[in-house]
């Protein structure tokens, strides 16, 4: 397996205090990688490391299989990113903007530009300083400027940040395109769980400084059971029923009018048929799906976190 | 190198403050002419002659100029630092030595040749309004022009690098004001002009400021690759 980003207990103090702590991240070359944390878990501060803005207190960094040292400045040549939130000279328009990377960057291919704005959508926009851009727009123009050298590796901090359903429907593709036809790794922070979801191939979950999770989505997604909810007067009752009717044991009285039932191959149907032929009155009957939410949330420990 | 000064006299719209500094001389030329009718109401006879003429003149560009270059170094550093846009430039596959070193340049060489292209062109205008109005009577001689280019290109290189201080006391906390009043108090002190006697003229103390101004622009970025950009 070729990874494209490394992290070895990458670790980074503020004043005394660790912010982030023994970071262990690796990135697949191709792969859509989503950074899932609550505000203030730190994935801001790693991707600042990440691009060299600042220093980790211990631990290393490995970028296309080399190390990053305060030195590695070729190695930013093929990345494109967006820290915290998109900034740019004000005054200067888009394509004003959009020019001056790419001199810095050294890349010439000035016909860039507009395939870069293309690809984000943003057209009519010529004579435009950036400073009366709405936060959406910006966000798209940042994501144009991170794109436009054609990077081997996209680091984007929030980038759905002010955009509305649409709009964050066009990122979406746009992502999964420039993954897909591109070949552009992406690193994509959030703490929005369906997002991530929807995109990622592997998701790191960080809390508190740490990396409390690195999996891929395929495998959580085995992981994530079903099961059939029964709301009732008489749980102890529907429990002998179906013990003894069904012979189902995989099952787990919640509350007295609770019972969740984790047999997969038994239809809700039977459940509700048998129940009430022994006379047990049911409120209600679901299939539930132990949601990708609850695994998080799970680990992430205390729910009310996520914003 | 030449590149990034270019860059930066681009995204700055430089061309803006080659504008403003064109409005100054002419305000200078105007307050130059204003000089000697002043004099001659309050019966002084301090501006009589070119020689003292052409001292003013070099102290009001000087000053104007090293005020110019703490608002220079307020836009290209100070202002890049707080609109977080030196982010955006540290992530750049450039070292960020060079990035400030090209910015350094940059001011300095304008504090620079603004000095020495204003002293020029206000002396000029001086001596061609003169020729008709005759605020002083003196004629100038090839002896006093040569000896005020050499100050000139004197004083002109020490206040390149003085105008740098303000570097100093603008970055402590990234204050823009800091930066402009600092570049206003070094011209108070260092312009100012009493009956002739300025600390400008004991030439250990402008070569001194000047020293420490390059030093100081020198040590605003010696550790710059190792900091943390917040």
């Amino acid at each position: 397996m070729t990874y494209i980003l490394q992290t070895h207990h990458l670790t980074k103090t503020f004043q005394g205090k660790e912010v982030i702590s023994n970071v262990n991240m690796r990135v697949k070359k191709g792969e859509i990688y989503g950074f899932l944390g609550p505000n203030g878990a730190g994935k801001t501060t790693v991707m600042r490391m990440l691009m060299n803005l600042i220093k980790p207190t211990s631990g290393e960094i490995n970028m296309f299989g080399q190390r990053v040292t305060n030195q590695s400045y070729e190695l930013l040549k093929r990345i494109g990113c967006i820290i915290e939130y998109p900034v740019f000279y004000d005054k200067l328009t888009a394509k004003e903007n959009l020019d001056l990377h790419c001199e810095y960057m050294g890349y010439y291919d000035k016909k860039a530009i507009d395939e870069a704005l293309d690809l984000v959508n943003l057209h009519n926009v010529d004579d435009k300083a950036v400073k009366d851009f709405s936060l959406g727009m910006k966000q798209r123009l940042g994501i144009a400027r991170a794109i436009i050298t054609k990077p081997e590796l996209l680091i984007l901090d929030e980038p759905i940040n002010g955009l509305d359903p649409v709009g964050i429907k066009e990122l979406r593709n746009l992502f999964q395109l420039l993954s897909k036809e591109y070949g552009i790794t992406l690193l994509i922070s959030s703490h929005i769980l369906g997002e991530i979801e929807l995109m990622a191939d592997t998701v790191g979950v960080i809390s508190e400084g740490r990396l409390v999770e690195e999996v891929s989505m395929e495998s959580i997604r085995n992981k994530n059971t079903n099961y059939i909810e029964i709301c009732t007067n008489d749980s102890k009752k529907a429990a002998l029923v179906l013990e003894n009717s069904l012979n189902i044991s995989n099952y787990k009285i919640v509350d007295p009018s609770m019972i969740r039932i984790y047999e997969t191959d038994i239809s809700q149907h039977e459940v509700a048929k048998s129940l009430i032929l022994q006379d047990v009155s049911i409120h209600s009957i679901n299939v539930k799906n132990h949601s990708l939410e609850d695994y998080f949330l799970t680990l992430i420990n205390g729910g009310g976190k996520i914003a | 190198m030449l590149k990034l000064i270019r860059l930066e006299i681009k995204k700055h719209k430089m061309f803006g403050y080659v504008k403003a500094a064109f409005i100054a001389n002419i305000m200078m030329i105007v307050l130059a002419c204003i000089l000697p009718i002043i004099d001659s109401i309050e019966g002084d006879s301090y501006f009589i002659d070119y020689k003292m003429m052409l001292i003013a003149i070099d102290t009001m560009v000087r000053g104007t100029f090293i005020v110019f270059s703490g608002v220079l170094i307020a836009r290209l550093i100070i202002d890049e630092y707080k609109n977080k846009t030196m982010h955006l430039l540290f992530m750049y596959p450039i070292k960020r030595h060079t990035i400030m070193l090209a910015k350094l340049i940059l001011i300095s060489s304008f504090t620079f040749i603004a000095i020495v292209i204003s002293n020029f062109i206000v002396s000029a205008a001086f001596y061609g309004i003169n020729s008709f109005a005759h605020f002083i009577i003196d004629t100038i001689t090839m002896r006093i022009i040569a000896e005020q280019a050499v100050k000139v290109l004197f004083t002109a290189l020490f206040s390149a690098g003085l105008g740098l201080i303000p570097l100093y006391f603008g970055m402590i906390k990234k204050s823009v004001s800091t930066t402009i009043v600092t570049a206003v108090l070094l011209v108070g002190v260092v312009g100012s002009d009493i009956n002739g006697f300025s600390l400008f003229n004991v030439i250990i103390i402008p070569v001194t400021l000047a020293a420490i101004g390059f030093m100081v622009a020198y040590m605003s970025f010696k550790n710059i690759e190792k900091v943390d950009v917040n």
